[in-house]
């Protein structure tokens, strides 16, 4: 019985297909006759080869992510390397204080003031003074500097070339 | 134009040279029909289907640097039509049932063929989505990936919605033979025929 009805409903289902198929009984509606004239004046109105800002956003495409991720990852590296540069680097290890037992005996009175308190006469002077690098320290800031010009050319070509920075 | 493909009308149109606009303007008479069909089937009111036939062109011409070849000019275009449909549905909520009525009593006007009873039945007795998915699926001919595109659905959302409209057919048509109700009984006994 089942199986029966199984039968019969399969075949009236491909009955339905058929009817569903059968070109000659679509029934199309037509639309007014002034719709194209509508349409034909409203697209005229706009154009998409003038418009200076696309509709479409070009980043939001799949093909502009990579150029996308490219620029955040080189931003981040910039950026964190910006930040180690930009720390003040630890004391030298080698310029630590050692015990240095070839000193030789204490043998008089100092000829200089012993004294651990600055003067305020030496205080203004040390305030006043430009703040310079040390001689030895010079090359590695040069480098630094260096470092962070052709960082920011390499950033401000990467830019350019995503289309979301582009002026066009 | 005239002999060349709809993809490669579009195409050209993209390009943006100067017989772009003559190449929009043949793929608007040859698309706009089903559109404008395909829209009513959504919608289900005449004066909404049209308008929104207009703006799905608009955009369509706004957009046609976009348009991606690999895919059927009549997907990327329903594609247009359905989300404006969908747009407008959530702006201003129709009364429900009007335009069932109004599309209803557009098709009851049509000679009593099979096929378009059928077609009769459908506006009647299926929800919007299945009669569309219908009219896709035997109209336009779209498979079910495309229909997915067009309706933003998944494929085995598709394949269910066009499985319970041609059931739910089935069964109003097998049951309008016992009915009063003449036109339909073209339909019924065409079915019947077939069992």
């Amino acid at each position: 019985m089942a199986r029966h009805r199984s039968r019969r409903n399969r075949s009236a289902l491909s009955s339905l297909e058929r009817l569903l198929s059968d070109r000659a009984g679509i029934p199309w509606e037509r639309p007014s006759e002034g719709l194209r004239a509508r349409i034909d004046r409203a697209v005229d109105e706009t154009s998409p080869f003038q418009s200076p800002i696309p509709l479409e956003l070009p980043w939001l495409r799949s093909r502009a992510w990579p150029h996308a991720l490219a620029a955040a990852l080189v931003l981040a590296a910039a950026g964190g390397i910006g930040w180690l540069a930009s720390r003040p680097s630890p004391a030298p290890r080698a310029s630590m204080a050692r015990a240095d037992t070839s000193a030789p005996a204490f043998a008089g009175a100092p000829s200089t003031s012993l004294s651990l308190g600055h003067t305020v006469q030496e205080d203004r002077q040390a305030a006043s003074a430009p703040l310079t690098p040390t001689s030895h320290l010079l090359p590695l800031v040069r480098e630094v500097e260096l470092f962070r010009a052709d960082a920011q050319r390499t950033l401000g070509e990467v830019f350019s070339r995503i289309p979301i920075f582009d002026p066009r | 134009v005239p002999s060349a493909s709809a993809e490669a009308l579009a195409v050209r149109a993209g390009v943006g040279d100067s017989t772009a606009r003559e190449c929009f303007g043949e793929l608007v008479a040859r698309y706009q029909v089903r559109l404008f069909n395909f829209l009513l089937r959504r919608v289900r009111s005449r004066h909404d289907a049209e308008d929104l036939t207009q703006e799905a062109f608009v955009r369509a011409w706004e957009r046609i640097r976009s348009y991606d070849p690999t895919w059927r000019f009549s997907t990327w275009l329903f594609t247009i039509g359905s989300r404006l449909a969908i747009t407008r549905h959530r702006r201003s909520r129709p009364c429900a049932g009007s335009g069932a009525v109004e599309l209803a009593a557009a098709l009851d006007s049509r000679p009593s063929q099979a096929g378009s009873q059928v077609w009769r039945l459908a506006a009647k007795c299926l929800s919007d989505e299945q009669h569309t998915a219908l009219w896709l699926r035997y109209v336009e001919e779209l498979s079910i990936e495309e229909i997915s595109t067009v309706l933003d659905k998944s494929q085995v959302a598709v394949r269910v919605c066009l499985f319970r409209a041609r059931q739910s057919l089935a069964t109003r048509l097998t049951d309008s033979r016992t009915l009063d109700e003449v036109p339909l009984r073209v339909a019924g006994a065409a079915l019947a025929g077939g069992v």
